[in-house]
């Protein structure tokens, strides 16, 4: 394939700028951008913990609200358009960290900026260091996956699981400064980070000349327009997607409008070669496994795991936990090391091994998002429709708001689904072996040790796609 | 419309010259700002280096008043096309990942005054003027002091870290 082309096709440089349209600029120039998002979201979230409260504790069962706007809908959006296409917008109009970063500015709308700065209310301490990476994050999502049987069946506890995030996000935000809680801790932000590398959607600098010659970066430091970056990067000079929040305080920010929204082809910043660490190779190879298990668990013809998992029986449970800790965090991690050995003997050149391993988990990112993708229609093919029966009912107290209470179950296009699953993972695949290839190309600097090199993993990634397309029409 | 540096006169060129170091002391500072609430040991290494950078200015002014006595030049530094040694923090999640030490700091001074130097080399190279090229030559031997002045204070906080860790 073309080298600086993806997929041979798209040059890994083209970008469209979307801000170039003086009303998207002026719009996400706004403060209600993305504050009127987050305000509709509190609502919802309310609604959702209403609902969850109410039918958890009087009507438990899965027609609520709370689990269906959650675990069908944002879950499935989020998997299928949010992240892949719009990387971080989730975070941009997330309504949890909502209080703490209100607290934190005590301003609701405008902008606190005084002695050349954004005084922020709370300690403001330093997140330790040794926790500054997607470690906590990595094992807080797979901690969230060991209750996933109950999410989708108790709606307490999806109450207790959103309450819990929101005073935790409260309680670091008034210890630590910023967007602590997104950064380092919030369960979602740490896949969402790793998967919008592959987005078609990017905040960048327009033209880096000028932010070198500017002695004031209120981008970073915040000026009497907005804030400072509140995830901590420096706009001027961050180059992939993995912890931009996309909250756009850095276009109303910049004097020169100089930041941008982009469209771009999928999948770049998996190439960017700075930065990469085993934190995130292991959320690579976590996010991959916990979607096999998923499928197995709850797509799967398995009704004893599936009992497992929603705790039927205490040791069922037990097993569940076990056996879904071990895979993602030793056997898949494992298998995937014996790849990477194979990958770096094939090559046979003095790299490190660990940056071998680092550096092609990125190439499982595309093929563990298809997966995700294709696991979300299993989810909403099937049981959309009953998204219809909540929206008039959301408390399960007898409502009929539209008229749609009583809509009976529909499953749509479910005898084409594995097919659509499918297709979805063998699109996946293509992205992945494209980034393998190319991080080959990175990790062993001769041509034809690259072309060794990738072979194995290209292997690893084969090896995936089947076991997942089996588990589809198996 | 803008105009290269090897297009000025050297009255011009040394007072932006002298522009291009008030331009960075002020970037220095900006950086002190963002590093004070994250790592005030950077934050300081910043101010030190603005101030270093103010002293350079001054230098240079003295050499244009000896020069040129109180002519003001109507020039701004937007007006020049090439960026004369703008130091720029490049790691932008830095502050994610909590990395930046007293040597970034001082690794984004030394990097700004190569590649003066070097620019300032190569436009002796090209400047058929001899009173260009010689002002040329003057500010790259100039930037070429300034960088041995930090690669020496590199060296220096190397060192310092190396006895803090205990070793040899």
């Amino acid at each position: 394939m073309r080298e600086g082309y993806v997929l041979g096709l798209i040059p890994e440089t083209w970008r469209f700028e979307l801000t170039r349209f003086p009303w998207v600029r002026r719009l996400l120039k706004s403060r209600w951008m993305p504050l009127a998002l987050i305000l509709f979201n509190v609502f919802l979230f309310t609604l959702i913990l209403m609902a969850g409260f109410f039918g958890g504790l009087v009507v438990p069962g899965n027609y609520n609200f709370g689990i269906m706007i959650v675990w069908i809908l944002w879950w499935v959006l989020l998997m299928t358009v949010l992240v892949p296409v719009l990387s971080r917008f989730w975070c941009t109009m997330c309504p949890l960290p909502f209080l703490g970063e209100w607290l934190q500015r005590l301003r609701l709308f405008d902008v606190r900026y005084e002695k050349g700065r954004n005084p922020s209310f709370g300690l403001n301490k330093r997140w330790p260091k040794s926790l500054s990476n997607m470690w906590l994050m990595n094992i807080l999502f797979l901690v969230t996956t060991f209750a996933s049987g109950f999410f989708t069946v108790r709606p307490a506890a999806t109450f207790v699981l959103l309450t819990a995030i929101i005073a935790l996000a409260v309680a670091l935000s008034l210890i630590y400064r910023a967007r602590t809680f997104c950064l380092y801790v919030c369960p979602v932000s740490g896949f969402q980070g790793l998967y919008s590398n592959f987005a078609l959607t990017e905040v960048r600098v327009k033209d880096p000349e000028i932010c070198a010659r500017h002695k004031q970066k209120g981008c970073v430091v915040g000026n009497e327009r907005g804030y400072g970056c509140p995830w901590l990067l420096l706009p001027y000079a961050f180059r992939r997607n993995t912890y931009c929040g996309m909250c756009f305080e850095c276009l109303k920010t910049c004097e020169y409008d100089n930041m941008a929204v982009n469209l771009r082809p999928p999948g770049v910043d998996l190439l960017v070669d700075e930065k990469r660490g085993l934190d995130e190779a292991y959320k690579a190879l976590i996010m991959l496994g916990i979607a096999i298990v998923f499928f197995a668990t709850f797509q799967g013809p398995w009704g004893t795991l599936k009992d497992w998992a929603n705790a039927a029986t205490l040791s069922g449970y037990v097993t569940f936990i076990g056996l879904h800790a071990s895979w993602n965090l030793i056997v898949l991690p494992a298998i995937f090391l014996l790849f990477v050995w194979l990958a770096r003997r094939a090559a046979g050149q003095p790299v490190p091994l660990k940056k071998v391993y680092v550096n092609f988990s990125y190439a499982t990112v595309p093929l563990g998002l298809a997966a995700w993708i294709a696991f979300s229609l299993g989810i909403i093919l099937p049981n959309g429709s009953y998204l219809l029966h909540v929206l008039s009912d959301p408390f399960a107290w007898g409502w009929d708001l539209f008229g749609t209470a009583h809509f009976p179950w529909t499953p749509i296009f479910t005898g084409i689904m594995p097919y659509l699953m499918i297709l979805t993972l063998l699109v996946g695949l293509l992205f992945s072996l494209d980034i393998a290839f190319k991080i080959a190309r990175q990790t062993f600097p001769e041509p034809e040790a690259a072309v060794r090199g990738a072979l194995p993993v290209v292997g690893f990634l084969g090896a995936m796609t089947v076991g997942l397309m089996w588990l589809f029409v198996g | 419309m803008r105009r290269s540096l090897a297009e000025l006169s050297p009255q011009e060129i040394l007072w932006v010259a002298l522009r291009i170091e008030e331009r960075n002391a002020r970037i220095y500072e900006n950086y002190a700002e963002m590093f004070e609430w994250y790592e005030p040991d950077v934050a300081r290494t910043f101010r030190e280096m603005a101030r270093e950078e103010r002293e350079h200015g001054r230098r240079l002014g003295v050499m244009y008043a000896e020069r040129y006595g109180d002519a003001v030049c109507d020039l701004t530094e937007e007006e020049i096309r090439e960026i004369v040694e703008a130091p720029v923090f490049e790691d932008g999640e830095a502050f994610i990942y909590d990395r930046a030490r007293r040597r970034h700091a001082f690794e984004v001074g030394r990097e700004a005054e190569r590649r003066a130097r070097a620019f300032y080399a190569e436009m002796a190279e090209r400047a058929t003027d001899a009173a260009v090229r010689a002002l040329f030559r003057e500010l790259a031997e100039i930037e070429s002091e300034h960088e041995a002045l930090l690669a020496q204070k590199l060296a220096e906080d190397s060192a310092r870290d190396r006895e803090e860790r205990g070793e040899p």
